[in-house]
């Protein structure tokens, strides 16, 4: 069998595997977004149970997105430490796939090449493993353990240094790989997928059709300011020597983000005015603050656009337009009904947004699109020279058989974590004395809850839709005390008991 | 049937043949790989140097002759890992111990006392099922003179194209009856590696 025969065979192998998968992939997520959206958790988390095409049990690297999925949908059920042990497992895969040797990595990325990006184990974006330490740290606060919540929040913020390095790696790799099937074959394919990144016109036509990732609205580093912010906040209550300068940090940086919100100037300032010794804790009356979770987070959709190809006809050069598909990330949708806190005394609490999750995506996507471009590129090239090669082997049935495989795994990689929001609000108070309140909208009650006699208490709301319940957890950010957690839907409050609710 | 069962076998033989057989290791000559993470080697150390420079500084000798009644407060891990920050302690305890200048209370601790016992024996007085003079007396539990705190830090950085990890055990012990800090130690554990995923 040659070279190009096995190419086409191999390729219309993937192709078949291709078309499964995301058949698969889009049932899964079509079922577990209807009952998240709906606020029956229980359902969402059966629908993403992890399942594999091949026989026997995947492994925790291959399921990396059902689990992220079902710990998220467990964790709004009331269920913290079930939800913890989804999330270290999904922390387990993902470092399985960091560590693949560089045989594996190969393997993944030839792949990628000769099929699509979505034929890799799913590797969440950095902005969604923030989220997975810091979902993680909630879980163990609700829980009433402070301890082990520390050890996510730190786990968040280093994930977040990490960033920019990992960012410049996956260039790298893409690079090195490209360097490897050079130095293999030496042949045109290679200077063909290298002419055609360098060339101009390929960038004009993105640019065109896709629009420039320059002009993306992003925060100017890599942030993910809810985690950032939480980060903050917990070290601000922890009281341990040394964290207040950490709060400080977090807080301040977190404010420069949205510098119009006056609740995270405060907090900076609050932190600060404490770090040097301007303020003291003493003094401060027992505070709440309240994070909401508003809406869904933006998913990617799928964008096909003709791109010039520079390839050799012979021995000369001419580009050959030829279509790629590219990830674009589109927003869902916020829950229109504002939110609002509500005393025994009147007094209304309105919390104000301060972060949006589509901005954070678009700001790790700007640093990650050369790489993305560059392999959706490769694969293009690759399929375009199996094209011509089955044309002028094969004839008409080469050129048919070889366009239905291009045409089938020429496809972005739309996987992406759906239990995410579309933006986040805060507002911050001191307790009220009676600690009664009530959780509004404008069409009127949502439910109530008992604030604790904390010093220091975080309202974390998650809200996925207006169809569905708020959720509301009640935490201790000192993790001295269990939390309390509510389900609100303006009809009835329930009042979920730890891990006892039956999945 | 037969080939299915011989290709099994051989499948069973091969696979288990691979697996790594379970020994003894010395904890004094360990050469097993190092990790990324704190273990056991790194307790190890860190217990030998504060134990050895606690000792040396001559903040554990009772001028009035005796043992000091020390108890172990808060050791907060300030890692992104988790540790039972009693592996540390313990050995600490059991170091300070063997050099007869200290003894741990079990009676008092932040979050209650270490061996409820201490108290559950006590509720024995009055009781007529017990022999009374076997009975703890009131009075006879001694308060701590010193009292051990610390936090082991972690801090990781890029270096070149490898990831640095580094630890602080940072160690202080206190006089109880001036609230003064007669001791302080810091022992780093520095660990360089791949940088190709997170350090936990």
């Amino acid at each position: 069998m040659n070279h190009m025969t096995r190419g086409v065979v191999l390729a219309l192998l993937a192709a078949s595997v291709t078309g499964c998968a995301s058949y698969k992939h889009r049932n899964q997520m079509e079922a577990f977004n209807t009952s998240y959206v709906a606020g029956d958790y229980a359902a969402a988390a059966k629908a993403m149970a992890p399942s594999s095409l091949m026989p026997g049990q995947p492994g925790e690297e291959e399921t990396v997105l059902e689990l992220l999925h079902q710990a998220e949908a467990y964790r709004l059920a009331g269920e913290p430490q079930t939800a913890i042990d989804l999330y270290d497992q999904a922390e387990a895969g993902m470092k399985l796939n960091d560590t693949d040797n560089l045989a594996e990595k190969g393997a993944e990325n030839a792949l990628a090449v000769l099929v699509n990006d979505a034929q890799r184990d799913y590797q969440p974006m950095l902005s969604e493993a923030v989220l997975v330490n810091t979902y993680k740290g909630l879980a163990f606060l609700q829980l009433g353990n402070g301890e082990y919540a520390r050890i996510e929040f730190n786990r968040a913020d280093d994930r977040t240094r990490r960033a920019v390095a990992a960012f410049a790696e996956e260039i790298d790799e893409q690079k090195a790989a490209l360097d490897e099937q050079a130095s293999e074959d030496a042949n045109r394919e290679q200077q063909a997928i290298q002419d055609s990144l360098d060339s101009e016109a390929l960038h004009e036509s993105v640019a065109q059709q896709y629009g420039a990732p320059s002009q993306w609205g992003v925060y100017p580093e890599f942030i993910v300011p809810s985690a950032t912010y939480l980060h903050g906040l917990y070290f601000l209550a922890s009281g341990e020597s040394g964290d207040i300068e950490r709060a400080a940090t977090s807080l301040s940086r977190v404010a420069a983000m949205a510098p119009d919100s006056a609740p995270l100037a405060a907090d900076a300032a609050l932190a600060n005015a404490i770090a040097s010794g301007e303020a003291s804790r003493e003094g401060l009356k027992n505070r709440v603050w309240v994070v909401y979770e508003n809406g869904l987070g933006p998913v990617a959709e799928e964008k096909r656009l003709d791109v010039p190809l520079i390839l050799f006809h012979g021995n000369t050069q001419a580009p050959a337009y030829t279509g790629i598909a590219l990830p674009a990330y589109a927003d869902r949708y916020a829950v229109g009904d504002a939110l609002s806190l509500v005393d025994t005394q009147g007094e209304r609490y309105e919390p104000e947004t301060f972060a949006s999750m589509g901005k954070v995506v678009h700001t790790e996507m700007q640093s990650r699109f050369p790489a993305i471009l560059g392999r959706s590129v490769a694969s293009a090239v690759v399929k375009a020279l199996m094209q011509n090669e089955a044309t002028e082997r094969l004839g008409v049935a080469g050129q048919l058989g070889s366009a239905v495989v291009t045409a089938m795994t020429t496809q972005a990689d739309l996987r992406s974590w759906q239990a995410t929001p579309d933006h986040w609000e805060v507002a911050r108070f001191a307790r009220p004395a009676s600690g009664a309140m009530t959780l509004e909208t404008p069409s009127g009650s949502l439910g109530d809850l008992d604030l604790p006699d904390w010093p220091y208490t975080l309202v974390y709301i998650k809200r996925p839709s207006a169809q569905g319940p708020a959720d509301v957890s009640v935490i201790d950010l000192q993790g001295e005390h269990e939390g309390t957690q509510y389900r609100m839907d303006g009809t009835k409050t329930t009042r979920l008991v730890a891990d006892t609710t039956d999945i | 049937m037969k080939t299915l069962l011989c290709l099994v076998s051989v499948l069973v033989l091969g696979v288990a043949g691979c697996a790594a057989p379970t020994r003894y290791v010395d904890p004094d000559n360990d050469q097993g790989a190092v990790s990324m993470q704190l273990d056991y080697r790194d307790f190890a150390k860190a217990s030998d140097k504060a134990v050895a420079s606690m000792l040396a500084s001559g903040a554990v000798d009772n001028p009035a002759g005796g043992r000091y009644v020390l108890v172990v407060s808060r050791i907060v891990n300030d890692t992104m890992q988790r540790l039972d920050t009693d592996q540390l302690v313990k050995k600490i305890r059991v170091q300070l111990l063997r050099s007869g200048r200290v003894v741990t209370t079990t009676a008092v601790g932040i979050d209650g006392p270490e061996d409820e016992m201490n108290q559950l024996t006590r509720t024995l007085r009055d009781s007529e099922e017990f022999d009374q003079r076997g009975v703890e007396k009131k009075g006879t539990l001694q308060a701590p003179d010193l009292s051990l705190s610390g936090k082991i830090l972690q801090r990781n950085r890029r270096v070149a194209d490898e990831q640095q990890v580094e630890y602080y055990v940072q160690l202080t012990l206190t006089d109880l009856s001036s609230g003064l800090a007669l001791w302080e130690n810091e022992t780093q554990v520095i660990k360089r590696g791949s940088d190709a995923s997170v350090a936990w």
